[in-house]
């Protein structure tokens, strides 16, 4: 690997690109799966989330706040692949459901489970619960990301929540 | 459902993803590529020039690459026979070896992996009939795929087709020498290996997977609703042949020598993935055979004779899928190949 691959300076810093890798993308491939449900598309979305803003680093306002910009690209990538794949909401292409991996046989129907009744809400509802009960974000964090009002971000939130109780029932171990 | 069961589960849910694809050098050089075009931009603007960033494009339609001969083999082969029941060949599958991801090619005397890293993630995986070419389906971009043939013995990689957004398939016809794959948005097309006469088969389709009749004259694709139909070329008539209600059906597999789909589905219940048979004759009364194995199963294409079915699944005691091989007469499990990484989509080389 070449050294221009291996650091970059930033603004007066040198920035090991691996590190920042390393850093980040564990959470935001478990954040990407949350919003799309494949681990295909949610390895490709960290790959090229963080290719684009790698690559901007340097003109970056807060370089410091990486993983905010990492979490805002892969959003806005998915939002993006669901326009050009003709779906209208950002529920994976169902073929993904094989290619999902885990060790255990209950950990597949608890995550299947989840996944499946995630796959059920409209998308910015779905990305809108991830983001405040995932990410832990205020109402105006996921305001922001989502480029909506608070008045928005709240019912979007609300609107939720209501459908996944009335998908799911009142007892969510019927599920796990 | 209150909102701490919504951390909890969510919570459960994301830690059970695999750890990210490991950061390649090629993604590196693309970091850096990028920041030199925003360089560049930046300084034109100041300048007042205009400098077309097209000059910092990188061809990649004919990247040539080396086969790999240093994959470690998995620990589960060791002294493995492999399959002496099974034509002598090679299995070619997708896998994520030395985290990069590629194609790697395994002989079926004794398991043991060759790996040809392709240009970019592959998903479908066909092979020419004369055994010497893989058509595969490059994953660009999120939404931009690409069609490509790697020729095994030169690991050249040759680009037919990447205007269409992403891709699915694809298969490849040998009476009629034919590429069939799917766009994105379920369009179903067939083009030549060289690249030449792109047809647009079926529009909207919804379909995923295809795979061809050994006759060429029959096609079958699944749907992103989980049916599966079968189209007759001749006069593009359909007929359903897997129901979504009887499991998501998905990578539907024709037989080298009988009228018969194997399809992996989701049991409704279960939530195991199976494989079933199922007819595509016209007014067939035949049920669905399923194949239980005992565990997850995916992706099963045929051998050349029709006796064996391979799958990918997952090894007892391990985090990653494997390539196995089921033997119809007996539905056994057997393994043929793997790395010690994720192993997926086998193919069959050879008679």
């Amino acid at each position: 690997m070449d050294a221009v691959c291996q650091g970059m300076e930033v603004q007066g810093r040198v920035v090991n690109l691996s590190h920042l890798y390393e850093l980040h993308a564990p959470h935001a491939k478990r954040l990407a799966y949350l919003l799309c449900g494949s681990e295909d598309l949610a390895d490709e979305l960290v790959q090229e989330a963080f290719v684009r803003v790698a690559g901007r680093l340097e003109h970056l306002r807060h370089p410091d706040a990486f993983y905010a910009y990492l979490r805002q690209t892969i959003v806005n990538l998915l939002r993006v692949n669901a326009r050009s794949s003709g779906r209208e909401d950002l529920t994976p292409d169902p073929s993904a459901a094989g290619q999902v991996s885990a060790d255990a046989s209950t950990e597949i129907v608890s995550r299947e489970a989840v996944m499946s009744l995630l796959g059920t809400l409209p998308p910015r509802q779905r990305a809108a619960l991830i983001l405040r009960y995932y990410e832990d974000f205020s109402t105006e964090q996921v305001a922001a990301v989502l480029d909506c009002s608070n008045g928005t971000a709240r019912s979007l939130l609300s609107r939720g929540l209501a459908r996944l109780r009335v998908d799911v029932g009142t007892d969510p171990e019927e599920w796990r | 459902m209150d909102e701490r069961d919504l951390r909890h589960l969510l919570a459960v849910a994301a830690g059970t993803a695999a750890p990210p694809t490991a950061l390649s050098e090629r993604t590196l050089r693309r970091v850096s590529v990028r920041a030199a075009t925003l360089l560049v931009v930046v300084t034109g603007v100041i300048l007042g020039l205009l400098i077309p960033t097209t000059i910092l494009v990188l061809n990649t339609s004919r990247a040539t690459v080396q086969p790999i001969s240093s994959l470690p083999s998995p620990s589960q082969q060791t002294g493995n026979p492999a399959l002496p029941q099974m034509s002598s060949g090679s299995v070619l599958f997708r896998t994520y070896a030395n985290h990069q991801p590629g194609l790697a090619g395994a002989k079926t005397s004794d398991g043991s992996v060759v790996g040809y890293p392709a240009a970019q993630p592959a998903t479908g995986i066909a092979v020419s009939p004369e055994g010497d070419e893989v058509a595969f389906n490059e994953t660009i971009d999120v939404s931009q795929g690409a069609l490509a043939i790697f020729d095994i013995s030169s690991g050249e990689i040759k680009r037919i087709v990447s205007d269409l957004g992403g891709l699915n398939g694809p298969a490849w016809s040998a009476p009629r020498d034919e590429i069939l794959f799917a766009t994105g948005r379920g369009d179903i097309y067939t083009v030549r290996p060289d690249g030449s006469n792109l047809t647009l088969l079926k529009e909207a389709a919804g379909a995923v997977e295809v795979s061809w009749s050994p006759d060429g004259k029959e096609i079958a694709y699944s749907t992103h609703e989980g049916d599966v139909w079968v189209v007759t070329l001749s006069n593009l008539s359909t007929r359903q042949v897997w129901h979504r209600s009887l499991g998501f059906g998905s990578w539907p597999s024709w037989s080298p020598t009988e009228p018969v789909l194997a399809i992996q589905a989701v049991d409704p219940e279960s939530q195991v993935r199976e494989v079933h048979l199922v007819s595509t004759s016209e007014n067939s009364s035949l049920q669905p055979v399923t194949l239980n194995v005992g565990r997850d199963v995916f992706e099963p294409s045929w051998t050349p004779d029709g006796e064996f079915l391979l799958v990918s699944a997952r090894t007892p005691d391990s985090n990653d899928r494997d390539i196995y091989a089921i033997r119809l007469t007996d539905t056994s499990l057997q393994l043929v190949a793997g790395t010690p990484q994720e192993d997926s989509v086998p193919r069959f080389i050879g008679e």
